[in-house]
């Protein structure tokens, strides 16, 4: 048999049965409060994904507070770009940097190069992103600069720490290669924010700053989030639906060959303005990638055998909807013309689509996995084997959970439809309902740390 | 030497906090051996890079070290042979609604 680094050797100091005395030694090691040895401790991951939280609830409370700006025909206000950038760095960007922090340890097999530095990286980015999204929303876009800085420095020395982390893996599996092309792409992201920033104020860009900014959020949404999010999953979704016999290489390496130039293509596309004929042909590839990608999930779900549908399943069963509806959307805008109105309301929609149910769901989806194993791993593990203790599942109320999930998929659909018919009640009570949702889901998870 | 059935029936103190099943009936146990009041027991994941490997060999280090005369749990994660849904017992079956 092939042994695993891991032995873990007890010495009982329990009475022998003929009355002499083992010797009294510890009996068992000292627990740090996490599964692995190579895991972060608690704090690190989850003060980002408490901050993205919180931000979750915010970012739909200022669409709401917003929503007469999604009919306005134009998506460049700075009421849409404060909403954008809550959601996309605020929500989706902290909680990603999180479950880094926390995922490529017991994943890769590598201690997190500095953890320190992933403390004082959380500040310098939280600062940031409350800075530039108060910048956006009061339409001081002149002045965006100076956050975006600090975003640059945040971003950057989370991107050093991942880099150093990273390269002490041996063994890569196809989740690594998805979390390498999404923060290569998160370097992009943020540089070109930065010089879309700087650019307000000097305006040296040859380009057109309307593609800039169209090239800039594909590679943030499809790049970035997305490339991590279809990676994260391959490991996530079978590990905890025991989906057998699965072979995550089978289709995981073309969707990731035909995706990573996919984005790429797009964003120089996008970004130089090319004609219609090359953007479409990366948009098809990008959508061919999508649906291997739904294929594959769809196949991870045939051959489970935990026959449960859980609450995380759930998330990411509606996200996976929602990629689709925005691979199809996407491909609409690309080819097919529509009027001026109709084009931005398509916009709109297909970034609702795709932030709020794409990448949303599946963040907050994954989020009812991690917070509570974090939680439980630090509490309960050390009495495992002790005494009987709870299941992830019983650390939260599933109940409460399940109203937060509806309440989410049934705005992001009101507010979706809303947005595509013009009707802005239907955007108000949308928003409303994700904003409840995403309280309700954030007030759930937030209170099993505090168990 | 304790009794194979009374080690078994601790360890079903043990379960995966996800998936809700102790790790006999989830067949993560592959071999318990005593000798000299050392017991040395070999197991497996049901994937690699599990997070909740090493929380779930302390568990059943813990779960086998509550026997009279026991001075060492010995627990050693393997991966040969490679764990299969086919190692879940009838009742782990059951209890994933996964018809034996």
């Amino acid at each position: 048999m092939t042994e695993a680094a891991v032995v873990v050797t007890l010495r009982a100091g329990v009475p022998a049965a003929d009355g002499t005395s083992a010797p009294v030694l510890p009996a068992r090691p000292p627990v740090s409060g996490l599964t692995t040895s190579r895991a972060a401790a608690i704090d690190l991951p989850l003060r980002y994904m408490i901050a993205g939280l919180v931000f979750s609830v915010v970012a739909f409370a200022f669409a709401l507070a917003y929503a007469p700006s999604f009919l306005d025909g134009v998506f460049l206000t700075p009421h849409l770009l404060a909403v954008t950038h809550l959601t996309a760095l605020g929500w989706l960007t902290m909680v990603a940097m999180g479950a880094l922090y926390q995922f490529v340890p017991v994943v890769l097999d590598v201690p997190i190069f500095s953890e320190r530095l992933g403390k004082v990286n959380f500040y310098v980015y939280l600062t940031g992103v409350v800075c530039l999204t108060y910048e956006m929303g009061t339409g001081r876009l002149q002045t965006v600069a100076w956050p975006a800085a600090l975003l640059v420095l945040a971003i950057g020395l989370f991107l050093y720490n991942m880099a150093r982390t990273l390269a002490r893996v041996r063994r890569w599996p196809l989740t690594g290669w998805f979390i390498v092309a999404a923060l290569t792409s998160l370097g992009l992201v943020v540089t070109a924010g930065f010089a879309l920033a700087l650019n307000l104020v000097l305006g040296f860009l040859p380009l057109s700053q309307l593609a800039f900014i169209e090239a800039h959020a594909h590679l943030a949404g499809l790049g970035w989030l997305g490339l991590l999010v279809i990676g994260v999953s391959y490991k996530l979704t079978p590990m905890f639906a025991l989906s057998h016999p699965f072979d995550e290489w089978r289709l995981g390496r073309p969707v990731f060959i035909l995706l990573v130039p996919a984005v790429v293509g797009v964003f120089v596309c996008l970004l130089l303005r090319l004609s219609t004929a090359p953007l479409l042909a990366c948009t098809l590839v990008a959508v061919c990638a999508v649906g291997l990608y739904a294929w594959d999930y769809a196949t991870m779900l045939r051959v489970r055998r935990r026959r449960q549908i859980d609450l995380t399943q759930r998330h990411n069963i509606a996200s996976v909807c929602c990629l689709a509806a925005a691979a199809l959307l996407g491909l609409a805008l690309v080819a097919a013309p529509f009027d001026a109105s109709l084009h931005v309301r398509l916009q709109l929609a297909y970034a609702v689509i795709a932030l709020g149910g794409w990448l949303g769901l599946s963040t907050l989806g994954q989020l009812y996995k991690i917070i509570p194993f974090l939680v439980w791993t630090h509490r309960f593990a050390p009495k495992m084997g002790r005494e009987r203790v709870p299941l992830l599942q019983d650390l939260y109320p599933l109940r409460l959970a399940q109203v937060g999930f509806a309440l989410l998929t049934l705005g992001l659909a009101a507010a979706t439809g809303g947005i595509l018919a013009g009707w802005l009640p239907a955007i108000q009570i949308g928003f409303a309902l994700c904003t409840a949702g995403a309280a309700i889901t954030a007030t759930n998870l937030i209170r099993v740390v505090w168990r | 030497m304790i009794n194979q059935e009374a080690l078994l029936a601790a360890l079903k103190n043990v379960c995966d906090p996800e998936l809700g099943l102790n790790v006999v009936d989830l067949g993560l146990i592959y071999d318990i051996e005593q000798h000299d009041g050392v017991i040395d027991v070999q197991m497996t994941m049901t994937t690699p890079g599990c997070p909740l490997h090493e929380s779930m060999l302390q568990g059943v280090g813990d779960a086998l070290s509550i026997f009279p005369g026991v001075k060492n749990v010995e627990v050693r994660l393997v991966w040969e042979p490679l764990w299969t849904p086919d190692r879940i017992t009838l009742e782990g079956r059951q209890a994933l609604g996964w018809a034996a």
